[in-house]
């Protein structure tokens, strides 16, 4: 396991230099929020902040353009038409610059999701390509209950590198071949002593973590207080059925499949869906069988917190991150509604 | 289609199907020439073009706008440009706050008779907008190339 | 007593004539969530009122059939007598308990004057100051340092409308100054502005929190921009669909928007969006010398028409 050191004034040269083999996705510090983003030159990336965003766009983008297609008519007979398509699978390698372990352990999480029993081809084109260069949490926030879901701060899961932040940088961890490669030599320098000054902090942010709340062994409960109507309401009543939780999730992967045309021309697009939408399960009859706000919460945390982990040998579908927790405009906190479905579903 | 000749510009035409439209009509049947940019959508009055019309035309490559009803108290369903009349004017009002340029958006009042008056608006409005130069649309789309080359 | 103590015994003595009342409750230690109160019990949970930022008024179309209670500030006064105006929701279905407000916290800013608010382990109120005690540190920061941009400029600390008010009226000053963001934007030209939106719509992740979160939103799953039907809007996550969805919006909030400034604190990218319905609120006073949701016998302007009007003339080409 080889181990070395990235001063933090180097940390722009590496970026570059990782620019021009493939594609760096990193946290973008803008108007004091930091979101993962294409990286684009000479750009400052923050790796302190906890980003907004969770790194999955980078396998899973808002915006997938499956294919274009052009109708070509037959000029000599305009009643033939013919399908023109073009197929749009990724190709250029990428690395995930500052994943904190929340987000490498997502894509973990994501990967059962498209590449099981049925394989999305778009989603798997990108994941083969991708190198997660995780960076571990030394300072977790009130926000964050990462061990409750099964990682932890410096939880390695998912990660090609580790970087584990010290005064002044950081020290890589190389955990597979992909992230050996990236330690260039005229970039990185040896550990020197550094490790306890790493071990101190993680122990800190252990600490700190220590009485994250357990999300897994819902299931039995969750079972118990399905009909429950007056507890899903209670549970539900501020939410704004927006979609900021179902879109900063590191876990959460429902898409909705459209075709856009212009004319003659198009593209079938892959977008992300979220489940708090009173359309998302909107039938062609018209009939919906969410139609109350409360049964899409019902779903939500049912499907995080029971029918994930019943297939999945007890995992959750949720990283822990409190993405969601930081951002819900109505105060919904995930881990609240958890505990109560453990304390009431006995 | 892609209007890579500049030579004529696109301006979408929303006139009322009483007074604005016959107008149009009596303009093209007394055989008054003019500028073959502006492309007409008949609707029955202004009251039902909402100004988001305006901002979707704009916005996808028209180079200006023009929508033209009954003159106010004239109106063919009496109220229709009343509505009509205070929203355009609020658009108009908003479009620079948008960045965009409110002169690439004209409201006016043409009657059925008035041909020459209608063949009048439209030669004024081409020029004003020729002199404007491309639609927003243009700086719109350059932005979205730009992002597209980052979404990988 | 203070206006907690005065807040929560009012609404003990109203809670058995009302399904629930609408106030604010516990949740992160620098801003307090919706609290639905059901019974006494969660009257224990009420929170300051200087960390009472959301509006409540948000979920009373929903709530239409009910018989509900509601806290309000000045802000969210306006949004229900906006709401009232366009009978959106029956006055005899409401209790409005008024609370008069001289400011609310916004955490952003908290988040602005210290590294480590995300580890806040308690905010206490003092005179004129916020004592912040993190993980690690404590802080102690100027109140007036930290109060939402838009309580520095409010006209209305005392509700316009409620059935009882909670505590002494707010003596109101003299009228504050619009702060600079107005007048930096205005002073950009066209080409900058267009290039303001560009560069705020590219960090907009299309979550429509600024839509759920506006009171006069009531349009809910048949809002024009998730319609397929009438395909107004693509799918795309480009910036001319996520731009056009703003303009939406705001044309369909002119002389509704009550500037309550809910859509730019549910943003989680703390996008600059209320800049635009302001903008638009500013025309419209302008050319109709209306505000939203001052009078609850008003019409919006543009639901209704002059046959004459004062600030519109015929223009020639």
């Amino acid at each position: 396991m080889s181990l070395a050191f990235l001063a933090r004034e180097k940390l722009p040269a590496w970026t570059e230099r990782l620019r021009r083999d493939m594609a760096v996705f990193a946290p973008i510090l803008k108007n004091g929020h930091a979101t993962f983003r294409a990286v684009g030159p000479n750009e400052f990336l923050d790796l302190d902040r906890i980003p907004v965003t969770s790194a999955k766009l980078t396998v899973f983008p808002q915006t997938d353009i499956l294919f274009s297609f052009v109708i070509k008519k037959n000029p000599d007979d305009l009643t033939q038409t013919d399908i023109e398509l073009k197929s749009n699978l990724a190709e250029t390698p990428r690395v995930i610059l500052g994943a904190r372990p929340c987000d490498a352990r997502g894509l973990l999480l994501m990967d059962p999701v498209f590449d099981g029993k049925v394989k999305d081809p778009y989603y798997l084109a990108r994941r083969e390509r991708t190198t997660v260069v995780a960076l571990a949490c030394a300072q977790p926030d009130r926000a964050c209950f990462c061990p409750g879901a099964g990682g932890g701060p410096y939880d390695t899961a998912g990660a090609d590198l580790m970087l584990l932040p010290v005064q002044d940088g950081w020290l890589a961890q190389a955990l597979t071949e992909a992230g050996k490669k990236l330690l260039y030599d005229d970039i990185f320098e040896a550990p020197g002593d550094r490790q306890p000054q790493a071990q101190e902090l993680r122990a800190k942010a252990e600490a700190y973590l220590a009485h994250a709340p357990d999300m897994r062994g819902a299931e039995k409960p969750f079972w118990r207080l399905f009909h429950d109507e007056e507890f899903w309401d209670e549970v539900t009543a501020g939410c704004l059925r927006c979609r900021i939780c179902a879109y900063l999730c590191p876990a959460c992967t429902c898409f909705t499949i459209s075709d856009e045309e212009q004319g003659l021309r198009g593209e079938r697009i892959k977008t992300w869906d979220h489940c708090m939408s009173y359309m998302f399960t909107q039938e062609a009859s018209g009939h919906n069988p969410r139609s109350p706000k409360a049964y899409r919460m019902r779903n939500r945390i049912g499907h995080k917190f029971c029918y994930y982990p019943e297939q999945h040998a007890g995992q959750v579908s949720c990283t822990g991150c409190g993405r969601c927790v930081r951002s819900c405009p109505a105060g919904i906190d995930i881990r609240r509604i958890v505990d109560k479905i453990k304390r009431k579903g006995v | 289609m892609s209007n890579l000749d500049r030579a004529e510009l696109r301006i979408i035409g929303f006139l009322c199907n009483w007074c604005s439209y016959g107008g149009a009509d009596t303009a093209g049947v007394s055989r008054f020439n003019q500028p073959t940019d502006l492309r007409i959508i008949r609707v029955p009055c202004t009251g039902r073009v909402a100004p988001l019309f305006v901002v979707k035309a704009l916005m996808s490559g028209a180079d200006g706008v023009l929508v033209s009803g009954c003159h106010p108290r004239d109106c063919h369903y009496s109220e229709g440009n009343f509505y009509a009349r205070r929203r355009f004017e609020m658009l108009k009002r908003f479009l620079p706050t948008l960045g965009i340029e409110p002169e690439r958006f004209e409201y006016i009042w043409v009657s059925a008779s008035e041909g020459g008056r209608w063949q009048s608006s439209v030669v004024s409005f081409t020029e004003r907008i020729h002199g404007l130069g491309p639609s927003p649309q243009v700086k719109l789309a350059m932005y979205d190339e730009r992002l597209v080359a980052s979404a990988l | 007593m203070s206006k907690l103590d005065l807040l929560r015994e009012a609404i003990r003595a109203k809670l058995p004539e009302l399904d629930l009342v609408l106030a604010w409750g516990d949740d992160a230690p620098l801003r307090a969530a919706p609290l639905f109160v059901r019974s006494e019990d969660d009257l224990t949970r009420l929170a300051h009122p200087a960390l009472c930022v959301t509006n409540g008024a948000v979920y009373l179309y929903t709530l239409r059939s009910k018989k509900i209670g509601l806290v309000v500030k000045g802000c969210d006064s306006r949004s229900v007598i906006q709401l009232l105006q366009e009978k959106l929701v029956a006055r005899e279905s409401l209790y409005i308990f008024g609370l008069p407000c001289d400011g609310v916290i916004d955490e952003r800013k908290i988040g602005q004057e210290i590294t480590d608010a995300g580890r806040t382990v308690s905010l206490t109120i003092e005179e004129g100051r916020v004592r912040v005690r993190t993980t690690d540190n404590e802080h102690v920061l100027d109140l007036d340092a930290v109060l939402a941009d838009r309580c520095l400029r409010c006209r209305y600390p005392n509700p316009l409308i409620y059935d009882e008010l909670v505590g002494e009226a707010i003596a109101v000053g003299e009228t504050p100054q619009e702060p600079d963001d107005l007048d930096a934007f205005e002073n950009l030209s066209l080409d900058e502005r267009h290039e303001f939106w560009m560069e705020t719509m590219r960090r907009c992740i299309r979550c429509y929190a600024c839509r759920n979160a506006c009171p006069m939103c009531v349009c809910r799953a048949h809002c024009l921009a998730d319609s397929r039907s009438q395909h107004w809007l693509s799918l795309e996550t480009n910036v001319s669909q996520k731009w056009f969805f703003q303009v939406l919006h705001t044309l369909h909030l002119a002389g509704r928007c009550t500037e309550c400034g809910e859509c730019e604190r549910a943003c989680p990218m703390g996008l600059p969006i209320l800049l635009m319905r302001r903008k638009m609120n500013k025309e419209i006073k302008e050319l109709f010398g209306y505000e939203a949701g001052i009078d609850p016998t008003a019409t919006p302007p543009l639901q209704t028409f002059s046959i004459e009007e004062d600030k519109i003339w015929e223009r020639e080409l």
